[in-house]
């Protein structure tokens, strides 16, 4: 349905706005550590966090496009800055064809970002406010952002988005509190706050890694569902079997940088970065068969922290296969067909 | 002959909150034997962590053990005054809480953490033997023995969690329950702890429960599996026998909501509903309202079990067709 996930950055610039609905280009987000004055005059130069270092990518209309990692790779860093939470380092954002990396966040409600654009936010025990109703809840939005003009017209949106998200019957949940729901009907809520708005595009930050599993299926369904109605997701996850479940396509990161992209089903099932590699063969598999049998790529280590990356290819001194050449220099991304690359020295002939 | 080193016998811990009594464990029986890897494994409020603190003894108030046996290595451990119940703790039986890697003393070196410990128990008789037995620890759970001078800040969340679990193992216990041991850590670190529990436990024979709500992982690493629903083990057979032939509807859906990311793209079934809410379980089997084979029976009396084998049986009407049949 999607075509490929790899584009290129010559090519990704001269994307026209009718092809994708987000682009970002070289997109940087660095955090100053802080430090006492007396350690800045004597270390001179400040010392960032590179969170998010130099990566570029297209989201198509009505695709869920995937960012996975571990923690510290960056992923949310990203989900952040395109939601407006943060704001860019350096880089560029499109979307719908507008430079938005220019606007102050501050203004963003005024040319009608804030509502086309939400987040759905992992803790569905957290995010929602114990002294609220539901009703007031998911109402909020629309009255910030001036879309209902009474609050009859804000209840009888909000009684309609409950009974989208199977909350029925909606009076029922309404005039509830959080804590009278279950962690999966909060998370509902959670995505009827984002989705009474008709947004356009959502960044869905590990929607389900807090809900049980025999009810996580049905919230993943639920964002197809308004995929279906035209929604576009950005999908942030740790978890690539979910990933593969809803995702069309994906890109993996690594401490700031994306290292693979491509159809999910192919990154996941032929990963071709080491980094990919280890990470699709440490997810357990619920088939003890298979489990017993199958083979895991390990890295040494952990995930170093992003003040001081490694030279070259991030990820080479934990790589059971570097060269010379990886410490020294960055790889290029490589195309590998059917919309597959992979930036990896292992692939490119130098 | 198999020995067990625990045996659970239809336990009942209940909570008497303010507002009601929480029957999270209702009427369970598990067993672990010398050298096994038992899973429990459960959604959140399916009573598998207060089961596992009840074999600790370590119920928190206003929960309180209401019947049942519980015996450890030959130990009626119920029976015991508090004073003998200490002794057991570490020695016989530990445990890894949940999130326990967080609740390392920040201000004192994880190596002092163990070596403490040891004294405690009077394992050791003086701090230089307990540094040599902290050295080995860490040696057996994979970290640089140097290491018992860190602190935990100095660390990373995989190692603090492998300080935790040689932690546990300090006074060589015959049972170590890890309740969702690597819960929070990331995909490859969680691999490789796994890895490292697994070893230990057949590189010395220990018997390892594993409390956790994640079914991959207990595909990965299990001998054995119980399957808890709403305070009661609806389902345990070995772990082949759980994936490939499940039988209990409840273990069935939740095998069919789980995506993988190897094989054919299937699509997921959630189960309808939720879990009861343990203060008005529901009557009947306490899986019937969620159940699409639901029988009128199912509503009406709980099912017995299917076998008397405690390590093979699926507490379900539809496994007993006669009785269901009869009080239609």
């Amino acid at each position: 349905m999607y075509r490929a996930g790899y584009i290129g950055l010559e090519r990704l610039e001269r994307m026209t706005k009718e092809e994708y609905l987000v682009k970002v280009e070289n997109l940087y987000k660095w955090f100053p550590v802080r430090r006492s004055i007396i350690e800045a005059i004597i270390k001179g130069e400040k010392i960032y966090v590179k969170a998010v270092d130099g990566i570029s990518f297209a989201i198509r209309r009505g695709e869920i496009f995937v960012l996975a990692g571990e923690s510290g790779s960056g992923k949310t860093t990203t989900g952040k800055v395109l939601v407006g939470l943060e704001e860019p380092t350096r880089g560029r954002i499109f979307y719908d064809g507008m430079d938005i990396s220019r606007i102050k966040l501050s203004d963003w409600k005024k040319i009608g970002l804030r509502r086309k654009i939400q987040m759905i936010f992992q803790d569905p025990y957290e995010g929602l406010n114990p002294r609220q109703k539901i009703v007031d809840i998911i109402a909020e939005p629309l009255i910030v952002n001036r879309v209902v003009s009474s609050k009859r017209e804000a209840e009888e949106k909000v009684l309609k988005i409950l009974e989208e998200v199977k909350l029925t019957p909606p009076e029922e949940f309404a005039y509830r509190y959080p804590h009278q729901l279950s962690g999966g009907q909060r998370q509902r809520v959670s995505v009827a706050r984002a989705m009474v708005l008709e947004p356009e595009f959502v960044v869905a930050d590990e929607p389900v890694s807090m809900v049980d599993a025999s009810i996580r299926a049905s919230i993943l369904d639920l964002l197809i569902y308004f995929r279906e109605k035209g929604v576009t997701y950005l999908y942030i996850t740790h978890d690539l079997a979910t990933a593969r479940y809803v995702g069309d396509n994906i890109a993996i990161m690594y401490l700031g940088k994306i290292v693979e992209r491509g159809p999910v089903e192919k990154v996941v099932s032929e990963p071709q970065h080491p980094y990919t590699r280890a990470l699709v063969s440490s997810i357990p598999v619920p088939d003890p068969k298979y489990a017993k049998e199958k083979k895991r790529l390990e890295l040494r280590g952990e995930i170093p922290t992003a003040v001081n990356p490694p030279r070259g290819c991030r990820l080479h001194p934990r790589c059971p296969f570097a060269m010379d050449i990886c410490s020294k220099s960055e790889p290029p991304e490589v195309d590998i067909g059917g919309g597959h690359s992979v930036s990896c020295w292992l692939y490119s002939r130098s | 002959m198999k020995t067990s080193v625990l045996e659970v016998e239809d336990l009942y811990v209940h909570y008497f909150t303010d507002t009601g009594v929480v029957r999270a464990v209702d009427g369970a029986s598990l067993e672990v034997d010398r050298g096994e890897l038992v899973a429990l494994v459960g959604e959140s409020g399916s009573g598998k962590t207060t089961l596992a603190y009840a074999i600790m003894r370590l119920v928190p108030p206003p929960g309180r053990i209401v019947k049942g046996r519980i015996i450890l290595g030959g130990i009626e451990v119920l029976e015991l005054p508090e004073e003998d119940i200490r002794k057991l703790r570490w020695k016989k039986v530990s445990m890894i809480f949940q999130g326990a890697m967080n609740s390392l003393n920040p201000v004192m070196r994880v190596g002092d953490q163990i070596v403490e410990v040891l004294l405690y128990h009077e394992a050791i008789d003086d701090i230089e033997e307990g540094r040599k037995r902290a050295r080995e620890l860490f040696r057996l759970v994979g970290l640089d023995p140097e290491r018992i001078d860190s602190y935990p800040h100095e660390l990373s969340g995989g190692q603090k969690q492998r300080v935790v679990i040689a932690m546990a193992l300090a006074l060589n216990p015959d049972l170590v329950i890890a309740d969702e041991p690597t819960t929070g850590l990331d995909v490859t670190t969680q691999a490789k702890i796994m890895d490292t529990i697994r070893e230990i436990q057949r590189e010395i024979g220990i018997s390892v429960l594993l409390i956790t709500h994640d079914l991959p992982l207990v595909a990965e690493v299990a001998d054995r599996v119980y399957v808890m629903y709403a305070g009661k083990i609806v389902e345990t057979s070995d772990v082949e026998k759980i994936f490939y032939k499940p039988r209990h509807p409840y273990t069935r859906g939740l095998i069919g909501a789980v995506p993988s990311h190897i094989g054919p793209k299937k699509k997921l079934v959630a189960l309808p509903g939720e879990p009861p809410d343990l203060r008005y379980p529901p009557p009947g089997c306490r899986f019937h309202p969620r159940c699409s084979l639901a029988m009128p029976i199912c509503r009406e009396k709980e099912p017995p079990l299917s076998s008397r084998d405690p390590r093979d049986y699926v507490s379900c009407w539809l496994y007993r067709p006669r009785e269901a049949g009869e009080n239609d």
